[in-house]
């Protein structure tokens, strides 16, 4: 069997299989003309375009329906929503095959990789209103060189969730809650010990974290600390990464810092709105839920505390990209600007919860008025966006394998860290 | 043929049920074709093969990848981890099936249906459902923890899901409650047609129960046992979706719940441009539980 021939034929196979379980659109390659200056020209009238989307909550499918019932109004064309259950494999499988959607949702984590595989089509900053953004997310979004490859639809950060029936039942104030995070390390113990009698029969917990690289990235990069070198390199073993590092296992020994798993719960919205955790910190996300399923639920939002003197948190977003292969390029822009555009994004955050990745948008949607969210929307200017370059995820698993070990006290910092980097290194070396 | 009529005319019959039985079969037959054979064939060159798919870019490196296994350390560790599962899954999964299906089979038992009915739930539940499930019932809070120290067998809680030494064993007793039941239905079928006159006759020589369950029971049952062990090996090498919900994708905590499957993830899908690597591994995996499903039919005819 030819090279040629075998390499045809996987082809075949790869497409087909896509092809047999997915809606076939635009073929790999073809490139179209990106020029779209003037999009009140469009042909739009029976076109058909499709959006790559992810399965949100109620509120996210019926926001962006709503976007999209608009969009077909407003053109004539028809939108065609593929839902992905499985993301991560979904979108790969259909970008490898060329069938992906003309638009596809794209985290930003993931960014790096998929416009370094050229599966993403250049936008121009002119048609996306860029300066109305929040330029950390449009950075986020643009490579190396510059060029803008998707345009951020929203945004979400990490504040400090602090329950208040819990502060009450233990007869502590809100206001004595330490600024750093230096000083809960001292301030927690007594905290507990007012939780605990408060709560005799109940494990109630001062504090919770997420075992997760995402979560910590931002506290490790304080001073001195690079996570990932500039050749992609994992630099978990490096000594300012782990003196970074040091906080969590302080914070951990004083017998008040656990997981949600821990104490028998999925995730930090959970062990919080079951009452179980009185500080947490959680992305906006949380905080729709909090209203919705936990709605008894008192509670307030800080910011994050500093660390090193230094303030900071973590920033996810999603943005909306375009398929380099896609044929309804025009069409394609036309519902990026719709989606992302001042009056879609106003709908699409008041519909959803989330906060707006446009500066206009957050004082439309008065979002700046809810103290809450508002405290969300400032961290903007600290936050780390979760995003560092196409490594990104080899380092993050090899971190969340070896943290456990470290925070269960059966390793250091400096032998888990080691092995982390190790596992890493060998993987992207190995790919090099 | 032409002389004889006779001849052609079974001939012809035969050409029609010939076509009727590959027309019949054809959708079947592409489905493999595209699905098995040509994926095989194609993973197969892919191992071979330095990949980026995104640039259907393939540079021939001959057995590169299979020699990254040997010097790869999660290779061994996943191998290793996945081994181990299988040694301890496979045993104690085909063991309680048998005693469970044992017992369930007797006319003695009052209410056996409705036993059936609650052993058999255990497969219905979604292996995801599951494991956060089990992730709840042995945190460091919950209640074997809880129970364990109750009864003064602890003094401390064990963090069952972040201590290496634990957490692979907690996925083992997941599997097994999880795989018991079918398998348990598949000998419960076959003991339904074990002839009752064995049993009396072995009981007028005075056997006792657990005489039966030897000396009948279980060499009646042998060729299902074959297929039991033999599926168990195969979905214990093959395990994947307990330790990824486990583990968050990471395998961890310290690459203790890293199994084969899982690695193959995440090379296939991570974002180093590894498939070939992983289809190597893949490739390895068949060819390791092939070997392993060999050896254990020999074994167990062997021994009849």
């Amino acid at each position: 069997m030819s090279k040629l021939f075998t390499k045809k034929l996987g082809l075949t196979v790869i497409s087909s299989a896509t092809a047999l379980t997915l809606m076939a659109c635009g073929g790999a390659g073809e490139e179209t003309d990106t020029d779209n200056a003037d999009t009140s020209a469009v042909e739009t009238e029976g076109k058909t375009l499709t959006l790559g989307v992810w399965g949100g909550n109620d509120a996210e499918e019926s926001s962006l329906d709503s976007l999209i019932s608009q969009f077909e109004e407003e053109t004539g064309a028809a939108i065609e929503k593929k839902v992905y259950t499985d993301y991560n494999t979904q979108i790969q499988t259909d970008l490898i095959g060329g069938t992906a959607p003309d638009v596809f949702y794209v985290d930003v984590s993931m960014f790096d990789f998929f416009e370094e595989q050229g599966t993403l089509m250049e936008l121009e900053p002119e048609s996306f209103e860029v300066d109305a953004f929040y330029d950390t997310l449009i950075e986020a979004f643009s490579n190396d060189e510059g060029g803008l490859y998707a345009i951020p639809k929203d945004m979400s950060t990490l504040s400090l969730y602090l329950n208040e029936d819990i502060f009450e039942a233990a007869g502590v104030s809100i206001d004595e809650v330490p600024g750093s995070l230096e000083e809960y390390v001292d301030w927690l113990p007594g905290f507990q010990e007012k939780i605990d009698e408060a709560y005799p029969d109940d494990d109630v917990f001062a504090m919770s974290y997420t075992p997760e690289l995402s979560r910590t990235y931002h506290l490790m990069e304080r001073g001195d600390g690079d996570v990932i070198t500039e050749d992609g390199l994992a630099n978990l073993n490096d000594p300012a990464v782990i003196e970074n590092l040091q906080i969590l296992t302080d914070l951990k020994d004083t017998g008040a810092y656990v997981t949600p798993q821990d104490i028998g719960t999925g995730w930090n919205g959970e062990a919080f709105g079951i009452g179980k955790i009185a500080i947490m910190d959680e992305g906006n996300w949380v905080y729709q839920t909090l209203n919705n399923e936990f709605s008894d639920v008192n509670f307030t939002v800080k910011e994050m505390p500093t660390y090193k003197d230094e303030q900071g948190s973590m920033m996810f977003s999603v943005g909306w990209g375009k398929y380099a292969g896609t044929e309804e390029s025009e069409l394609a822009d036309l519902w990026i600007q719709h989606a992302t555009g001042a009056e879609g994004m106003q709908e699409w955050v008041e519909g959803t919860g989330t906060l707006p990745s446009r500066q206009d948008v957050a004082e439309a949607a008065d979002i700046t008025s809810n103290p809450d969210l508002n405290i969300h929307l400032e961290a903007w200017e600290f936050a780390s966006p979760w995003q560092d370059g196409v490594t990104l995820t080899t380092v993050s698993n090899a971190f969340n394998n070896y943290l456990p070990t470290v925070m269960n006290g059966e390793e250091s910092w400096e032998a888990a860290m080691e092995e982390a980097n190790s596992q890493a290194n060998s993987d992207i070396e190995a790919a090099n | 043929m032409k002389a004889n009529s006779k001849k052609s005319r079974v001939s012809k019959s035969r050409l029609v049920e010939w076509f009727q039985a590959y027309t019949f079969l054809a959708p079947a037959l592409l489905i493999s074709l595209v699905f098995f054979v040509v994926s095989i064939l194609f993973s197969l060159y892919l191992s071979f093969n330095n990949v980026n798919l995104y640039a259907s870019t393939y540079s021939f490196t001959g057995i590169e990848n299979y020699a990254r296994m040997f010097t790869d350390g999660r290779a061994a560790i996943a191998l290793k981890n996945t081994a181990t599962f299988s040694a301890v899954v496979v045993p104690a999964q085909t063991i309680a099936a048998l005693m469970v299906a044992f017992v369930l089979a007797s006319d003695k038992l009052k209410g056996r249906k409705m036993f059936r009915l609650i052993y058999f739930l255990p497969t219905l539940t979604s292996s995801s459902a599951l494991t956060l499930i089990f992730m709840f019932i042995f945190n460091v809070y919950g209640p074997v923890n809880e129970l364990l120290l109750n009864v003064g067998l602890l003094s401390e809680p064990i963090n069952f899901l972040q201590n290496p030494e634990y957490s692979l064993k907690v996925i083992m007793v997941m599997n097994v409650w999880s795989t018991v039941p079918m398998f348990m239905t598949i000998y419960l079928a076959s003991l339904v047609d074990l002839p009752k006159s064995l049993y009396e006759a072995a009981e007028i020589d005075g056997a006792s129960s657990w005489e039966k369950l030897l000396y009948i029971t279980v060499p009646y049952l042998r060729p299902i046992t074959t297929y039991v062990v033999l599926m168990g090996i195969i979905g214990t090498f093959q395990m994947f979706d307990q330790a990824y919900i486990f583990s968050n994708g990471s395998g961890g905590p310290a690459n203790s719940t890293l199994t084969v499957a899982l690695m193959i993830y995440q090379y296939a899908f991570g974002q180093m441009n590894s498939m070939g690597y992983a289809s190597a591994l893949a490739i390895m995996l068949a060819l390791i539980i092939f070997v392993v499903s060999l050896v254990a039919e020999k074994v167990n005819n062997r021994n009849s």
